[in-house]
């Protein structure tokens, strides 16, 4: 696992590419979004669930 | 004016006066002078200032494609952090304000070699059978 935090002020095409709207979003291998603040459990729970429904 | 204020000085002092392990910051930044590298450097001067277990290295180069595809880095600016091993930890821009404290934990992290993790965590990231590669977008105000 790669881990890449982006300072969107530094990078507003990036914004624009993945169409972020709120802050933090998590965006897992270039497609599912994870969006807002969450506890770890339903953090890891949501990221399992994006990278097997690909 | 100093780059970092009082209460950042303070903050990095009190997180990282006690790593356990070493960490290695390397900045990836443009070679072309501005206020940008120069916030950033003085950040990471004082945050290397802070404890002997952390080493700082800037490259200020231009784009090399070859070294930053072996490097794992996208763009510039960029910070990778490494502990014994990569971690594969980058950061892009300059981590002050708001996710300067995220950017200390995870230099503590790196130096203490843990994720920070849960164990039931840990077991249920172990079940991923693809690679992962996660981009997190977050501001410093």
């Amino acid at each position: 696992m790669s881990v890449d935090v982006i300072m969107v002020p530094m990078f507003p095409y990036l914004v624009v590419r993945h169409q972020v709207s709120d802050i933090p979003t998590t965006v897992v291998n270039g497609g599912a979004k994870l969006v807002g603040a969450r506890d770890e459990a339903d953090f890891v729970g949501q990221l399992l669930a994006a990278t097997t429904s690909r | 004016m100093p780059a970092t204020s009082t209460c950042e000085r303070e903050l990095i002092r009190a997180t990282l006066n006690d790593l356990s392990g070493t960490v290695t910051l390397r900045s990836y930044t443009s070679d072309v002078d501005s206020t940008y590298s120069r916030a950033e450097r003085a950040l990471l001067e004082a945050i290397a200032a802070a404890s002997p277990k952390i080493s700082l290295e800037i490259l200020a180069d231009r784009w090399n494609g070859a070294r930053e595809r072996d490097v794992g880095i996208a763009r510039t600016p960029a910070i990778v952090l490494l502990g014994d091993r990569d971690y594969g930890l980058r950061y892009y821009g300059l981590p002050d304000g708001y996710e300067l404290p995220a950017f200390l934990g995870t230099i503590r992290a790196v130096a203490e070699r843990r994720s920070g993790l849960s164990s039931a965590s840990v077991e249920r990231l172990r079940t991923l059978t693809v690679p992962c590669h996660l981009e997190v977008f977050a501001s410093p105000t």
